[in-house]
């Protein structure tokens, strides 16, 4: 396995208490594999990737707890030098406004040259070749006359571009992107997402993407973890995940997908209710209190993960998990008429 | 492949009581915890948690108590001369011997007899009377063939000839042998020297003595003060009587300073604040008037406004102020104020505008239009309130640079014009006696100081807690 | 690709143009500056020959011709406005014979060195203070410092000069050195006097620095720097200094009005024979072509250092340049 987190949790102190961002999610990548991590917004999904790439580590009010792998070794663990070595090499990441994420004072050129002279060693010359290859690979146009301006010349799609070519610069394992299309043009936001795709394709890279869009991650994923209040609650192939889906809340935010066939003049499906207050999260399962299917026993305790298909798939060998939800409504007590009525429902 | 998820179900999962999986009814989509405070509230209840802002409040209380009131509880004129006591230092308790009026000196006038050389030490000179700070008399042994003596006053023991400087006065005639000074003495040890002149100029030798001035007062000194009745006066000659205290000394006029830092406190106070509250509100008026018409009209306005705030601020101030004049019998009070606000205005206008070509795009105010609201309406409900942290931040800010505006004007006499005292003149006074009496700079620094802190910090925290953005609009 | 460049330049030296037309408005601000003090040096009540004591009526007549005082007013405002832009600011009321323009040439290189001194202080202190304090944010030095920062900034500027004068005065008798006190005949008397006079700009500085660097430090593209795998010193330099410093380069303009400005009483106490000392003491004297003189060429002089900062700002940001 390429990348294996295990039990990962992520505080934040802040002087009113604590807020738990991330309680305990374990999850892993395979090589050339693409995951989509799914949630609102809040959910702690860019925290807990922010935390994989070490970003927190030298804030003192955030605690971070477990293991992250890779190729076998612990990332949270190691020391500054050997982080920064991996960072952007063998992981890197892209973020979500492309506009405030670049350097506003440094020339394109620059910031993309300065990765490959970090990590390669490259002299200046030669990393700007370079740039303006890995700019023609994200298909910008006039790459030559990109590298020498700033951001602010450019558009919020181009500036995207530019993040993708600076993190695929060391030809990366594992290329994260967080929500990379969400502060972009909706026709702009298909373009990126199949660059994406045809770069993970052509570097053999594995892509963690970030997203609240249920239909992005139809597009993109092998798999997906579905992510509520800093717990991954449903976690699967996508197939089995959107057709076998195991948690109310995935089958919600299914709904609330808008489709061209929804019939006119009804309001879009909307999840109601808010997430749970992270400083004081439940004791029981987070949904709760917006679920249809609550029960009592989902008040006071947190469900196990409930693996839905294992006569299926499964087959460790391949690597792809099986396909597991939180749930009480998978637990064996639970009354038959209630899991009647929940695969009833879409 | 590890899928911990899956891990938990192998193991055998207690058996579970079958009410449990009766409905939930604890379902509660929507819930609001925080109660709802205005911003008022918040702001307020944010700056309580910040400890230099409350405190710079209370001091900012006190000095409006000190100014206001300071005149009803130190009841001593700011204006009176205590010449027996001229830049006394700090003193509460401070007694003097009663002297007569009139100084019982006879000049000694004594030939050489006998020849007589001075050695650097005092022998042969000598005390006359009891030194005191209104006069300090001594005598010397005559030295043979010498036509004068020079005599030099130190208050530290001359090392050297070299080190006399300018005498104090020269007796002329070797016989003349002794000397009276009373000028400006202090109760302190001073050192006299003298040096025969002969002929051919100046001695190379020269003798010293150490006398220590002990506070005296004059009789009728004494009277006029009302310190002793006027009917039994002859009875205090010779004994000790307590002076006027001066609980922040005097100035080189004898004044107290306590008195004139009061004094100077509603000077510098009413500029520092009458001056920043009027040209707040004006640029408020054309800042808001500007915003609000936007356009042309913003775009005129803006650009005399541009144009006001290039000019070096100042320099300005400064050609103001020559160019108003004073009159006799002015304290200059006005002009000064005139030239603050007038250079004042367009900073805050400039702000003003910027949060109202905002504001004016927000949504609330853009439906408040579209519901038919009026100009008034529009102003008093969305705008004012949006302002006013802002406007409370700006003053508050102001204040502090008001206060050193008119300070650093009036230190270098462009200000007040004397006798109004004001902080700034006062420092003014107090840096010529600097070096013999650190104390009439040090305290009216001090009151500016501490001023300009607390509402440094009390800018600081209202800030904060109305988070306000101090940026202009960039142009 | 849809996407379209949106950079728009209008003229071919963008550059050029906001330089020339900062200029005129430069030119149009001295020509204010002028105006307002010829105007208001004569709307002074009496006039400028009035304190000078008994003058027979011919020695006032000749007084008033060799000023050019008996023609009308805008006539004379015409004749001023001419020698100004010839660079001819006339000759002083009350030091007979000495021509303003000398008057500048001479005095004015003490005191833009004095300023110069000052202000290399000031800017090379508050950042090195401002950087030091952010990087050590919420630790005792930060706290020291910012501590320092509130009492200079909250201390008039002649309180410190006058402090330190007493100081030197002190450690000279105590130890029985020689360091200057005042007057200026070496560069060792503006030592003291320059760090007096850019101790407030450095405390203002400093203030800036690491509120400047404090708000970058949470920006987004200083976690993309941290992505990308630069080590903290490469992001400090890098990433960091240049974006803090913009905000200190636009607040220089302001830094020089009030170094110079400072300079007055600086000059004053420590007796420097600087311009300022001259300006304060025409003033004070009321010597209406020099107060005249120095203030358009002061006031041309503060001008022009605005602009020039704007003009280095559009340099160091590249963003200003399409600003139009």
């Amino acid at each position: 396995m390429l990348l294996d987190v295990n039990h990962l949790s992520v505080e934040f102190q802040e002087s009113q208490g604590s807020i738990k961002a991330v309680r305990n999610i374990s999850f892993s990548v395979d090589k050339g594999e693409t995951l989509v991590i799914l949630g609102e917004s809040g959910c702690g999904k860019s925290v807990s990737m922010q935390a994989i790439m070490g970003l927190f580590h030298d804030q003192a009010n955030i605690n971070i707890k477990g293991s992250v792998k890779l190729h076998g070794h612990e990332l949270l663990t190691l020391n500054e030098q050997k982080r920064h070595q991996i960072r952007g090499k063998q992981i890197s990441m892209i973020f979500q406004d492309p506009m405030s994420s670049l350097n506003p004072t440094m020339k394109i050129g620059d910031q993309i040259a300065e990765v490959l002279i970090t990590h390669k060693a490259y002299a200046k010359q030669e990393a700007w070749q370079e740039a303006i290859l890995l700019l023609e690979k994200t298909r910008i146009s006039d790459a030559h006359l990109r590298v020498n301006q700033y951001p602010f010349e450019l558009s919020g799609g181009m500036l995207q571009r530019v993040m993708i070519a600076m993190s695929i610069a060391c030809k990366p394992d594992i290329l994260i992107a967080d929500e990379p299309t969400t502060a972009l043009d909706v026709s702009v936001q298909e373009q990126i997402l199949d660059l994406l795709k045809t770069l993970q394709a052509e570097e053999a890279m594995s892509l963690i993407l970030i997203t609240h869009d249920f239909g992005v991650a139809c597009q993109m994923a092998d798999q997906v973890a579905v992510m509520y209040a800093g717990k991954i609650i449903e976690y699967g192939a996508l197939d089995s995940v959107f057709y076998d889906t195991g948690h109310p809340y995935t089958k919600k935010l299914k709904a609330s997908i808008p489709r061209l066939d929804h019939p006119q003049g009804k309001p879009l499906t909307v999840i109601e209710g808010s997430p749970p207050d992270l400083f004081n999260p439940p004791k029981g399962c987070a949904f709760t209190a917006r679920c249809d299917f609550a029960m009592r026993i989902c008040n006071k305790k947190h469900p196990q993960a409930y693996t839905l298909n294992s006569e299926k798939t499964s087959d460790s060998t391949h690597g792809s998990p099986s396909h597991c939800a939180d749930c009480w409504i998978h637990d064996d007590d639970c009354p038959k008429p209630i899991k009647t009525a929940y695969r009833k429902i879409k | 492949m590890t899928t911990k998820q899956t891990s938990a179900k192998t193991l055998e999962p207690p058996k579970m009581d079958e009410k449990e999986f009766l409905p939930y009814k604890g379902r509660t989509p929507d819930i609001i915890q925080r109660p709802s405070r205005n911003y008022w509230q918040q702001a307020f209840s944010k700056l309580k948690t910040n400890p230099s802002a409350l405190i710079s409040l209370l001091i900012i209380i006190a000095l409006v108590v000190f100014t206001l009131i300071g005149d009803k509880i130190w009841t001593v004129d700011p204006y009176d001369q205590d010449l027996t006591q001229i830049s006394s230092p700090p003193s509460f308790n401070k007694k003097a011997l009663v002297i007569p009026d009139k100084i019982h000196y006879q000049p000694i006038i004594q030939p050489s007899k006998e020849e007589y050389t001075l050695k650097t030490t005092s022998s042969g000179m000598s005390v006359i009377g009891t030194p005191t700070t209104q006069f300090i008399a001594f005598k010397w042994q005559p030295v043979a063939g010498a036509k004068g003596y020079q005599i030099f006053r130190h208050e530290y023991l001359p090392q050297h000839i070299d080190d006399l400087g300018v005498p104090l006065g020269e007796n002329e005639g070797g016989e003349h042998v002794s000397y009276l000074d009373a000028l400006r003495l202090e109760p302190i040890d001073y050192f006299y020297s003298i040096i025969p002149i002969f002929d051919e100029g100046q001695s190379t030798q020269y003798s010293t003595i150490k006398l220590t001035a002990m506070d005296a007062i004059p009789l009728s000194d004494a009277v006029e003060l009302g310190i002793i009745p006027i009917h039994q006066k002859t009875n205090y000659l010779g004994k000790f009587i307590h002076l006027p205290a001066h609980p922040l000394g005097t100035d080189y006029l004898g004044r107290d300073l306590l008195a004139r830092l009061i004094e100077g406190a509603k000077t510098s106070l009413f500029i520092g604040v009458l001056a920043p509250l009027i040209f707040v509100f004006l640029g408020m008026l054309y800042g808001g008037i500007s915003g609000f018409l936007g356009g042309k009209a913003d775009e005129i306005m803006m650009r005399f406004v541009d144009f006001i705030i290039a000019l070096p601020f100042l320099l300005f101030m400064i050609l103001f102020k020559v160019a108003f004049g004073i009159g006799p019998g002015e304290s200059g009070i006005f002009p000064m104020l005139m030239a603050l606000i007038l250079l004042s205005w367009p900073s805050v206008a400039r702000l003003i505008r910027g949060q109202v070509l905002q504001l004016k795009e927000m949504p609330y105010i853009q439906a408040s239009k579209l519901m038919g609201a009026n100009v008034f309406h529009l102003t008093l409900k969305h705008m004012l309130p949006n302002v006013t942290g802002l406007l409370l931040v700006t003053l508050t800010f102001a204040i502090p640079s008001a206060i050193f505006t008119e300070a650093f004007l009036s230190f270098i006499g462009m200000g007040v014009v004397p006798p109004t005292p004001s902080w700034g003149s006062l420092c003014n006074d107090g840096i010529h006696t600097l070096l013999t009496h650190p104390h009439e700079l040090f305290f009216p620094a001090l009151f500016i100081s501490v001023t300009v802190l607390a509402f440094n910090l009390l800018g600081d925290g209202l800030r904060d807690a109305f988070d306000v953005k101090m940026k202009e609009d960039q142009r | 690709m849809s996407e379209t460049l949106h950079t728009q330049k209008t003229t071919s030296y963008p550059w050029l143009a906001y330089a020339i037309k900062r200029l005129i408005s430069g030119v149009i601000a001295i020509w204010f500056i002028a105006t307002a003090t010829f105007f208001g040096m004569h709307l002074i009540p009496g006039d400028p020959l009035s304190s000078e004591k008994k003058m027979s009526p011919q020695i006032r007549k000749n007084l008033e011709a060799r000023y050019g005082l008996d023609k009308p007013l805008l006539t004379q405002y015409g004749i001023f406005l001419k020698n100004i832009a010839k660079g001819d600011f006339g000759i002083s009321f009350t030091q007979e014979n000495r021509r303003v323009n000398d008057i500048i040439r001479e005095h004015f290189p003490i005191s833009a060195l004095l300023g110069v001194l000052a202000l290399i202080f000031a800017t090379l202190g508050g950042i090195f203070l401002g950087a030091f304090a952010a990087t050590h944010k919420n630790q005792l030095s930060d706290h020291v410092i910012m501590l320092m920062v509130i009492l200079v900034v909250s201390v008039p500027g002649f309180v410190f000069a006058a402090l330190s004068q007493l100081g030197i005065m002190k450690i000279n008798d105590a130890f029985n050195t020689d360091f200057p006190i005042a007057g200026f005949s070496s560069l060792s008397h503006l030592v003291v006097p320059s760090i007096v006079l850019g101790l407030g700009t450095l405390a203002y500085l400093t203030r800036l620095m690491r509120s400047s660097l404090l708000d970058i430090e949470s920006a987004d593209y200083i976690r993309t720097a941290k992505a990308k795998g630069l080590s903290n010193a490469q992001i400090f330099a890098k990433h960091k200094l240049r974006n803090a410093l913009l905000p200190v380069v636009t607040v220089l303009g302001p830094a020089v009005a009030g170094i110079t400005t400072g300079g007055f009483v600086v000059e004053m106490i420590f007796a420097i024979p600087g311009l300022g000392k001259y300006f304060v003491e025409a003033v004070q004297q009321l010597d209406y072509t020099v107060i005249m003189g120095t203030a358009v060429f002061y006031g041309g002089f503060l001008v022009l250092t605005v602009i020039l900062v704007d003009i280095l700002y559009g340099w160091v940001d590249p963003r200003i340049q399409v600003v139009k």
